[in-house]
C-alpha cells in the first residue's frame, strides 16, 4: 500500500515538476543558418510552370542561400511544449514561430503585429466582415507545424512550411532592424512556385507498376478492368500514348473518386468504356508516380513500361 | 569595192541567162520545182532573159552542162561577150518526159553554168580566188598612154592603181522534176449522204483539182457534195493541174450497205435518235438514213419509264432495221420512307473525349443528348451507260441537328497550397448537316460529312480558408475541332468522328494565407488527338 502511494506521489511529481522543464527544454525554434544549397527535381509533373532559366535537360536546378530541413527538423515549438509564443524575431524561424502560435490562439492582433505595416492595412480590407473570423477558425485548425525550407529571395526570405492540417504555405519576411517582419509579396516568376510545388509533393523516381490483370485482346464492343498493383499507395498512376506533349489517357490517384478498385495500392481502370475502340492493336505505356501527370514527356516514356493489347472487332 | 562586185556581178549573170531571176551567187539560187505529165506529156518549164554591156576590159564566156532529166535552150547559142560589147539571152529549162520517173515519184537534175571572164578592178582586191594578169594606173590607160577621158571612178581625182583580172567558177542550179499523179480511192467517204470528194495527187505542193460529176463541175479536193436520196453507183473524174501540167483519174461513189443498228438501253433525257444511234455500214460512204422516231423522250410525270420502238431506213439501199431503247423518269419517287441514324454515339464519344481530357475515367460526367431535323430514304430508277443498265437510286435527304454536351468535375493537383482543387470540364459539339445525296451509277453509296463543331471550357476557381487562400484560375483551351462523317447507304450505316483539342493551359493567381501572391500559368498538356472513333 506504501509501495503503491510511493509510487503514485513520485508520478504525479514526475507529471508536475519534470514534464514542464522537458517541455520548456523543446520549446527552442529551429536553428537559424543559412549556406548555399541546391534542390534539383523533374520539370516533368503537372502545375510546374515553365522556367527556361533553371531548366538543366529534363530537371528544374535552383541554388539559392538558405536552409533545408529534413524529415525530423523543422518543427517548430507549441504550446503543450511550453512555447508561449514570443520570441526576439530575431530569426525568420522565431517570426513563424509567433504567427503559428498565433493562429492557434487565434490572436488577430498578435497576427497583424508580425506584418510590416503596409501588409497590417491590407489583410485588415481583405478580412473585412465576417471573413476575420472565418480566417481565424480556419488558421486555428493547426496544430503543429514544420519548416521545410527558406531561402534568400529577392529582397527578402521565402519560407515555405507544412502543416497536417493546411497543408502546404509559403510567406515571405523582410529584416527590419534585426527583426524578421512578415510581408505580402508579389511574384510574377516560376521559381517560389514551383519549389512549394516541389516541396508538396516531393517527387521521387518514377516506377511502374505491375499490371494484375492481363490481357491480350478483347472486343471492340467490350469494356475491360485492368488493375495495376503500385509499389506505393496512394501514388498516381499514368497510361498514355507515346506522342510527346499529348494529354495522358488515364492519371488516377490511388485510392481517389476514379480509381476503380477500393483496395489500396490497386489502381483499376476500365478500358474502351464506351465501347469506341477501332479494331487495331495497342501500345500504351504505364507508370507510377508520387505526383500527378497531365502530359507525355521524355522522362515518362523513359522510364514507362509498355504494354499491347489488341482490339478486335466484335 | 561595190564597183568591182558590180562588174564580178554583170559577167556572172551570163551564167543565168537560163533563169528567170536576178540572183547572183550559186549558193543563193533557189532549188526550182519542173512537172511532168506521162499520162498527157505536158511539161513545165524554167525560163529566163538578161542582157549584159561590157566595158573595155571585161570579156567572158560560159558553158553549160546538165545533170539529170532536163535539158536547155539559150538563144543566141553563143555565150561569150567581148570588150564593149552588149549582148541579150534567152533560156528556157525543161524536162525530159521519157527519162521522167514513173507517176507518183521524183528526181532531181542540176544545170552547172561554168565562167571565165576578165575584167578589171581596184588593186589588192578580196582573195576570191581571181588571179591577176596585170595592173595600171587609172591615171593613165592600160596602154599607158593618160588619155582624156583616163581615171577610175573609184579612186576619184586622187588617182591610184587597178588590176586586170581572170576568174573561173561553176554556178550549180538545182531542181526537182515531179512526175504528177491523181489517184481517186477505191471507196470516198460520205455520212448522211454528204460525200466528201478526194484525190491522193502528186506531189500535191500547189496546183488544183477540178472534178467532173453528174451535178457539175467543181474544184478543190476534200469538198463535199450532198448527194440524191437514192443514189446508187456515181462516176467522177478528177484532175490535178498543176503548172500547165495534168493527170486525171475516174472513180465511183457508191454507197455502204446498212448493216447495223444499235441504241443504248436507255435515256432519261429527251434526246434526237441521231445523236445517239450506232449505226454500221459495209463501207465508208454512209447514205443519208431516217430514224422513225426521229426522237425519244422519257414519259410525263406518273409513268416511270416506257420501252421505245425505233426504226431506220437507209435511203440509198432501202435497208430498214429496228432496235429499241427504254425513257426512264428519274425524278419519279417509287419509295419515300423515314431513314433512321442512330446519332447517340456521338454523345458517348463526346463524353468518352472529356473523360480523357480530365484524365477522370468514371468521373460524373453529366452529359446531355438531342436531335432534331429527320432524314428520308427515296427509291427511283436511274438510267446508267457503261455498262448500259437501269439501276435502282436510293437518295437521302433532310436535316439533323444533334447536339451533346457533357459536364465533367474533375482534381487539379497542381497547386501546392491545396491538396487537389476542383476543375470543371464543360465541352459541347454540334453537328448539323443538309443532306441531298443520291447513288450514281458508277458510286452505289451515299455518303457524307456533316459540319461539326465542338468547344471545351474549363474553368477552375475556388476560395479556400475563408477566402484567404484564393485561387482564381481559368482553363485556357487553344483551339478545338471535329469532323463527323457517316455513310448512309449501302446499309448498315457507319460512321467516324475525330476531334483535336489544342493546349490546355492553366492561368491566372493565387494567393497564400501570408498573402504570397502568384501569377500562375502552367500547361497541362499540348493538346490532343480523339480518334478516329467509329460511329
Amino acid at each position: 500500500m506504501l509501495y503503491n502511494r510511493i509510487v503514485s506521489f513520485l508520478t504525479k511529481y514526475i507529471i508536475a515538476v519534470l514534464l514542464p522543464l522537458a517541455a520548456v527544454a523543446q520549446a527552442k525554434v529551429p536553428f537559424y543558418e543559412f549556406k548555399p544549397v541546391e534542390i534539383k527535381f523533374s520539370a516533368g509533373f503537372t502545375g510546374l510552370m515553365n522556367d527556361p532559366t533553371h531548366k538543366n535537360g529534363s530537371e528544374l536546378v535552383y541554388k539559392y542561400n538558405g536552409q533545408l530541413f529534413d524529415k525530423t527538423d523543422g518543427q517548430l515549438p507549441t504550446k503543450e511544449e511550453g512555447f508561449d509564443g514570443i520570441t526576439k524575431r530575431s530569426t525568420p524561424w522565431e517570426t513563424l514561430g509567433e504567427l503559428i502560435h498565433a493562429y492557434r490562439e487565434k490572436n488577430f492582433d498578435k497576427i497583424l503585429s508580425l506584418y510590416n505595416l503596409t501588409t497590417q492595412d491590407q489583410l485588415i480590407a481583405l478580412l473585412s466582415g465576417d471573413k476575420k473570423q472565418k480566417f481565424l477558425n480556419h488558421v486555428s485548425k493547426i496544430t503543429k507545424a514544420k519548416i521545410l525550407a527558406g531561402f534568400e529571395y529577392k529582397e527578402g526570405i521565402l519560407v515555405i512550411y507544412e502543416s497536417k492540417e493546411l497543408g502546404i504555405s509559403s510567406c515571405y519576411m523582410l529584416k527590419k532592424k534585426k527583426k524578421y517582419v512578415l510581408a505580402s509579396f508579389n511574384d510574377d516568376g516560376p521559381e517560389a512556385w514551383n519549389l512549394s510545388l516541389y516541396f508538396k509533393f516531393k517527387p521521387e523516381p518514377i516506377t511502374v507498376p505491375l499490371i494484375q490483370t492481363a490481357v491480350d485482346s478483347f472486343g471492340s464492343n467490350e469494356t475491360k478492368r485492368i488493375d495495376f498493383k503500385l509499389n506505393k499507395a496512394n501514388d498516381f498512376i499514368t497510361v498514355c500514348g507515346d506522342r510527346l506533349g499529348q494529354a495522358v489517357l488515364y492519371n488516377i490517384k490511388d485510392n481517389s473518386e476514379y480509381d476503380l478498385n477500393p483496395e489500396p495500392g490497386i489502381v483499376g481502370i476500365d478500358f474502351n468504356k464506351t465501347k469506341s475502340a477501332m479494331p487495331k492493336e495497342y501500345t500504351l505505356y504505364i507508370a507510377e508516380t508520387n505526383y500527378p501527370l497531365t502530359m507525355v514527356s521524355e522522362p515518362i516514356l523513359k522510364a514507362a513500361k509498355g504494354f499491347t493489347f489488341k482490339v478486335y472487332k466484335k | 569595192m561595190k564597183l568591182i562586185r558590180k562588174k564580178i556581178k554583170s559577167l556572172l549573170l551570163l551564167a543565168l541567162i537560163v533563169g528567170n531571176t536576178t540572183l547572183m551567187f550559186a549558193q543563193d539560187l533557189p532549188h526550182q520545182y519542173l512537172y511532168v505529165s506521162k499520162q498527157t506529156g505536158q511539161t513545165s518549164n524554167f525560163h529566163g532573159q538578161q542582157g549584159k554591156t561590157t566595158d573595155k576590159y571585161e570579156e567572158g564566156n560560159v558553158t553549160i552542162n546538165v545533170q539529170g532529166p532536163i535539158t536547155y535552150q539559150v538563144i543566141p547559142i553563143d555565150m561569150s561577150i567581148g570588150h564593149n560589147q552588149t549582148k541579150n539571152w534567152q533560156g528556157q529549162v525543161s524536162p525530159l518526159i521519157a527519162q521522167c520517173p514513173a507517176p507518183g515519184n521524183s528526181v532531181n537534175a542540176k544545170l552547172l553554168a561554168g565562167y571565165d571572164v576578165v575584167f578589171s578592178r581596184p588593186q589588192g582586191g578580196p582573195a576570191d580566188g581571181a588571179i591577176v594578169l596585170s595592173t595600171y594606173n587609172c591615171n593613165v590607160e592600160a596602154d599607158g598612154v593618160a588619155h582624156d577621158h583616163s581615171g577610175c571612178i573609184f579612186h576619184g581625182s586622187l588617182g591610184g592603181m587597178h588590176e586586170i583580172v581572170r576568174k573561173q567558177g561553176t554556178i550549180v542550179q538545182d531542181f526537182e522534176v515531179f512526175s504528177v499523179n491523181c489517184v481517186i480511192p477505191p471507196a470516198l467517204n460520205c455520212s448522211d449522204g454528204t460525200a466528201t470528194l478526194h484525190a491522193d495527187v502528186y506531189p500535191g505542193n500547189e496546183g488544183t483539182v477540178v472534178w467532173q460529176t453528174p451535178f457539175g463541175q467543181l474544184s478543190g479536193n476534200d469538198i463535199q457534195i450532198n448527194l440524191p436520196p437514192n443514189f446508187n453507183n456515181i462516176n467522177i473524174t478528177a484532175t490535178y493541174n498543176v503548172r500547165g501540167v495534168s493527170y486525171s483519174a475516174s472513180g465511183v461513189i457508191r454507197p455502204s450497205n446498212l448493216i447495223g443498228f444499235a441504241l443504248p438501253c436507255c435515256t432519261n433525257q429527251p434526246k434526237n435518235v441521231n445523236t445517239i444511234a450506232a449505226l454500221t455500214f459495209d463501207g465508208p460512204c454512209h447514205p443519208l438514213v431516217t430514224f422513225v422516231p426521229a426522237s425519244v423522250a422519257p414519259p410525263a410525270t406518273g409513268i416511270l419509264g416506257a420501252t421505245n420502238m425505233v426504226n431506220v431506213a437507209a435511203t440509198a439501199n432501202g435497208v430498214t432495221l429496228t432496235s429499241t431503247i427504254s425513257t426512264v423518269n428519274e425524278n419519279i419517287e417509287l419509295s419515300t420512307t423515314p431513314f433512321a441514324v442512330d446519332f447517340s454515339k456521338i454523345g458517348t464519344l463526346l463524353k468518352d473525349a472529356a473523360e480523357i481530357v480530365s484524365h477522370a475515367p468514371g468521373s460524373p460526367c453529366a452529359p446531355t443528348f438531342s436531335v432534331t431535323g429527320g432524314l428520308t430514304l427515296t427509291t427511283s430508277k436511274k438510267c446508267c451507260l457503261g455498262p448500259c443498265a437501269i439501276k435502282d437510286a436510293q437518295k437521302i435527304a433532310g436535316s439533323v441537328g444533334i447536339s451533346a454536351g457533357v459536364s465533367c468535375r474533375f482534381p487539379i493537383y497542381g497547386i501546392p497550397y491545396v491538396a487537389s482543387l476542383d476543375a470543371l470540364l464543360d465541352a459541347s459539339i454540334s453537328v448539323t448537316g443538309t443532306l441531298s445525296h443520291q447513288t450514281t451509277c458508277d458510286a452505289p453509296k451515299v455518303c457524307a460529312a456533316l459540319g461539326a463543331s465542338i468547344s471545351f471550357g474549363l474553368g477552375i476557381g475556388a476560395s479556400i480558408a475563408g477566402g484567404i487562400i484564393t485561387a482564381d484560375l481559368k482553363g485556357v483551351i487553344e483551339g478545338a475541332s471535329a469532323s463527323v462523317n457517316y455513310c448512309f447507304i449501302p446499309a448498315p450505316v457507319t460512321g467516324e468522328w475525330k476531334a483535336n483539342l489544342g493546349k490546355i493551359k492553366v492561368v491566372g493567381t493565387v494567393t497564400t494565407l501570408e498573402i504570397f501572391n502568384y501569377s500562375v500559368e502552367y500547361t497541362l498538356f499540348d493538346g490532343y488527338e480523339f480518334g478516329p472513333f467509329p460511329l
